[in-house]
């Protein structure tokens, strides 16, 4: 293996790295959303979504319906939510509202911050959810809470570029 | 591709609102001050067994009440009751004096005994593929009850 074929390999993982950023980017321009595609992290909204679902947004609408499913962030906190848009209250500037997991007994009001009464529709969705692939996100679950999955990923990485390296 | 669905309409009938004061925030209530939360009870007929097809998951199911706000093109909806159907076994629906599932607040302090229109909407989760929503016609309507005083 000489130098030129290490570093023409090393410009086509580049390659492969940039363009997949670039796609992702791509995605969160057009849907309007920093994460276009989510991976469901918590049961509030079974049966419809599991843990390790994969939920396409779009994040251009400028009012929400009742009945949408949104995911939503709260200032402080670093998680997003997935859940069901119970209520609407709209003018012509804005819109508020409150959501309820369906899987859950009572609507949102404890998980948002204190004192706050609705979500305002403009500043804190990150979309709302138009299309649904089931499981398919479970790996990405793993690798984040698992450690010995984390380093078997990791040794299959390493040991197929040394084999793709002859 | 897409069926067209050829729902029966439902019914939605007897509806009797309730009015009643809460000083909660989990009703509504900032900073202790009364808030007017609004409940019915309603009689509902209907038959979701054509949403079921290969690709049903899940039916949401709920029951909304769309009302005028105070200013210029303003409106608010509010879902007063919701199901979810996971088989075609249980998919129709005959419910009598059925109680709302929620206790409902408006922005405002009070429903000021406004008109609303009463809608039955679903929404198909699929195992796989894009989320459809649709509405059921039933031409349904109530008056929110006058608040009891404070």
């Amino acid at each position: 293996m000489n130098l030129r074929q290490q570093l023409t390999q090393f410009l086509t993982m580049a390659f492969v790295f940039s363009s997949s950023f670039m796609a992702w980017k791509t995605l969160s321009v057009v849907t309007n959303s920093h994460s276009p595609v989510v991976v469901v992290l918590s049961g509030s909204m079974e049966p419809a979504f599991q843990r390790g679902d994969i939920l396409f947004l779009w994040n251009r609408q400028r009012q929400n319906k009742v009945g949408d499913v949104v995911v939503y962030e709260i200032k402080g906190k670093d998680i997003p939510i997935v859940h069901r848009v119970l209520r609407e209250h709209h003018n012509l500037e804005k819109q508020y509202l409150l959501t309820k997991g369906d899987n859950n007994l009572v609507d949102d009001l404890g998980l948002y911050a204190k004192k706050q009464g609705y979500l305002n529709q403009a500043t804190d969705l990150v979309g709302t959810v138009k299309a649904y692939l089931p499981k398919v996100g479970y790996v990405t679950i793993l690798i984040s809470e698992n450690m010995y999955a984390r380093y078997a990923l990791l040794g299959i990485m390493c040991i197929s570029s040394l084999l793709t390296g002859e | 591709m897409w069926h067209v669905w050829n729902l029966n309409t439902a019914t939605i009938a007897n509806i009797k609102p309730l009015a009643l004061w809460k000083s909660s925030f989990n009703y509504g209530a900032v900073n202790r001050k009364p808030k007017e939360n609004s409940k019915i009870v309603f009689d509902l007929e209907t038959d979701l067994s054509p949403l079921f097809n290969w690709n049903t998951k899940q039916i949401f199911v709920y029951l909304t009440a769309e009302y005028p706000g105070k200013s210029d093109g303003s409106s608010n909806k509010v879902t007063y009751w919701d199901r979810i159907i996971t088989s075609k076994d249980n998919a129709t629906l005959s419910l009598q004096n059925q109680r709302s599932k929620y206790s409902v607040w408006d922005v405002e302090k009070s429903f000021r005994q406004r008109n609303a229109t009463v809608r039955l909407e679903w929404n198909i989760q699929p195992y796989v593929g894009p989320l459809i929503y649709g509405e059921i016609k039933a031409p349904a309507s109530f008056q929110f009850a006058p608040a009891p005083p404070q």
